[in-house]
């Protein structure tokens, strides 16, 4: 039961990361390799806004995600926008994110230096004792604002115009610019949208993880086996599998070996690719977002 | 004909390039320079280790230049980032000793790295002395090129088991290392430790280097039934693995060896981080006038306190200077047998000489204790 409990807090962020490749993958095809770095420069800016404006957790979180956002935008401007009007190969798409996401990481090396940084966490970092079982207060934090942010992104979706455009583009694009859509617009959105829900994670998991410039590496690739897991491309199938995967790390981590831990989370990686490549949750809709 | 003549010129050239190298190789004699290569972590986790041995290393390196320290040595020194990484070890390592050409290596910090480091060095019969690993297979490979100047982790694993035993009467222990050679050698002797004071040991888990959540480890622990913990690995884990434990409401006494040893481990734990009780072969708040020496040399240069394996790294090229004034030579069989019998030295970590194996048995080993943001010094357990 306590390793449930701690894969949640886990599960929400790999959760948001997930949803992030997902929403970029559905509307725009592309699948973005530097999602991951979004969240290490979120958790950066946050840390940098916290230590030399000495504004609080929340302005921070919304400044880093403001802030990291417009990264989105300039990464899908300048790099996804030009490549499509060459009609280059989605290959080349994909090698471009990854050039992004090594560029992000170096650059955070010379800005912020190779060393951890601590993020003061904006809650008391005591357990709370339920029984047996103890949790800290940033753990439901986490839990609680990743919950907060899918709804809002569900609201966005499906209430805004512009959710609404991209659900269409999602669906199909070539009826999506028939019917007078600005698909580079949407494109724009998804990617903002993402970056800001990377910078989000980033905040959230640095108060527990420290800021560190690799830090997006690893987040990066969980949060695409959890965007697998859930089926590329589907919305509440990347919630479900981020939260399956903190879960079953923290099972498999604390009950079998914590040595075979990432072993055990890419061979289920393989496993999906090959016997659900759709996914393990889906079942009728086909319909992505 | 045509033929003959151009094989001719070949040889001719042939001939000329390897008289002019062999003045190359005479007039570096006449300077009479040693090269010295580093290797060290300088980026990734562990970067406040390898950017302290720099640090350190060039400050010696000026001091013994400035003052002639080596007779008509002239000390040159080349330093090469490895990330901790075993594989970018062995390539910086073969950088320096096929383009710098250096007649020495300082290095590596990660008992990995070493252990990759000196395949290459054996190979070239070039001299390697780590100044910073700690592993204890490093000096049980049979390789009579390695020398190390840190303190062995045998040495640490039984002063800390024993002072775990006297001082807080524990009778279950559990083991939590890194998974690398640095953390299973650790692990290893401190399980032999425990074996010899009859001590039992409850759990003995593994972490990743670069994992960030530690808890189902820590639960499995808790679970044991464990009084004390004893950590082998490097800093931001530590630190991270103190505050999870402390979250998961696990208090009992943590342990750690000299790998951790850094002031970003108080930095990064915090709270979490006070009482944690550590071996370390350097203080810098110590009274003893060589470490006060060497500390406000540092501090005045670099504005910030060297932390042990900067003192190590120095103490290291001060051993070098030595041999090479003795040996007159920068030949590797030469070289390597004048390190083989320093002896007499006074410096910051100890009084070195080397056993037949390369291991530095004239240090000190000080058990220490995290209180506000530094360490205090709790007893001082002197070598073998």
């Amino acid at each position: 039961m306590q390793y449930f409990l701690n894969g949640l807090p886990l599960g929400a962020i790999y959760a948001i990361v997930a949803l992030s490749y997902s929403l970029i993958y559905a509307s725009s095809g592309v699948l973005n390799w530097s999602q991951g770095d979004m969240v290490m420069l979120g958790a950066y800016l946050g840390f940098t806004v916290v230590q030399l404006l000495h504004l609080g957790f929340t302005p921070a979180l919304f400044i880093s995600m403001a802030v990291v956002a417009a990264v989105g935008v300039a990464v899908q401007y300048f790099i996804l926008r030009p490549l499509r009007e060459r009609q280059s190969p989605p290959i080349n798409v994909v090698i471009a994110t990854l050039g992004v996401a090594i560029m992000a990481r170096n650059i955070a090396l010379a800005i912020w230096g190779p060393d951890a940084q601590n993020f003061p966490s904006p809650v008391s970092p005591a357990p709370i004792q339920i029984g047996v079982l103890s949790i800290t207060r940033q753990d439901i934090l986490i839990v609680v604002i990743g919950i907060l942010l899918m709804l809002v992104l569900h609201l966005l979706l499906h209430r805004s115009r512009e959710g609404k455009a991209l659900r269409a583009v999602a669906q199909d694009r070539y009826a999506a610019v028939l019917m007078g859509i600005d698909t580079g617009r949407s494109d724009a959105v998804a990617f903002a949208t993402s970056a800001a829900l990377g910078a989000a994670a980033g905040i959230l998991v640095a108060p527990i993880f420290f800021v560190t410039f690799n830090m997006g590496a690893g987040l990066g690739l969980k949060g695409f086996v959890a965007a697998v897991i859930g089926g590329l491309g589907n919305i509440p199938g990347a919630i479900a599998g981020g939260f399956f995967l903190g879960v079953l790390e923290s099972v498999t981590g604390g009950q079998i070996s914590s040595g075979y831990r990432d072993a055990i989370t890419y061979a289920l990686l393989i496993l999906v690719l090959w016997l659900r490549p759709s996914g393990l949750f889906i079942r009728k809709n086909r319909q992505k977002v | 004909m045509n033929r003959k003549v151009i094989s001719l010129f070949f040889v001719m050239a042939l001939v000329i390039l390897s008289a002019l190298s062999l003045t190359g190789y005479g007039s570096a004699q006449t300077q009479k320079t040693i090269k010295i290569g580093v290797v060290g972590p300088e980026s990734g986790g562990s970067a406040q280790l390898g950017q302290g041995q720099h640090k350190a290393i060039q400050m010696a390196v000026d001091e013994i230049n400035a003052v002639k320290g080596t007779g008509e040595w002239k000390l040159e020194v080349f330093f090469e980032d490895d990330e901790g990484n075993p594989t970018k070890s062995a390539s910086a390592t073969n950088k320096l000793l096929q383009q710098s050409e250096v007649n020495i290596i300082i290095g590596a910090i990660h008992s990995s790295a070493t252990l990759a480091d000196m395949v290459i060095t054996q190979r070239a019969g070039i001299p390697q002395i780590t100044s910073g690993s700690t592993g204890s297979s490093i000096t049980e490979q049979n390789n009579k090129w390695i020398f190390r100047t840190a303190v062995n982790d045998e040495f640490q694993a039984n002063a800390l088991i024993k002072h775990a035993k006297e001082t807080l009467k524990v009778q279950k222990v559990a083991t939590f290392t890194a998974a690398d050679d640095y953390g299973q050698s650790g692990a290893k002797l401190l399980a032999a430790a425990a074996q010899k004071e009859g001590l039992q040991l409850s759990a003995n888990p593994t972490y990743n280097n670069g994992d960030k959540d530690f808890k189902p480890q820590i639960l499995a622990i808790k679970d044991s039934g464990a009084q004390a913990i004893f950590m082998w690995g490097l800093y931001t884990e530590a630190a991270l693995i103190a505050k999870q434990a402390r979250q998961l409401g696990v208090d009992v006494q943590l342990y750690g060896a000299s790998g951790m040893a850094a002031l970003k481990l108080i930095e990064l734990g915090g709270d979490a981080a006070q009482g944690l009780v550590l071996t370390q072969s350097f203080l810098p708040v110590s009274t003893d006038p060589k470490v006060m020496e060497f500390v406000n040399k540092y501090k005045a240069k670099y504005q910030d306190s060297p932390i042990p394996h900067a003192a190590q790294a120095y103490d290291t090229v001060y051993i070098i200077a030595d041999a090479v004034k003795r040996a007159n030579s920068v030949k590797p069989e030469e070289l390597r047998e004048a390190i083989a019998k320093t002896t007499g030295l006074k410096l910051v970590t100890g009084q070195p000489k080397f056993n037949p194996k390369g291991d530095d048995i004239g240090k000190n080993l000080l058990i220490t204790v995290i209180k506000g943001d530094k360490f205090e010094l709790v007893k001082t357990v002197t070598g073998s």
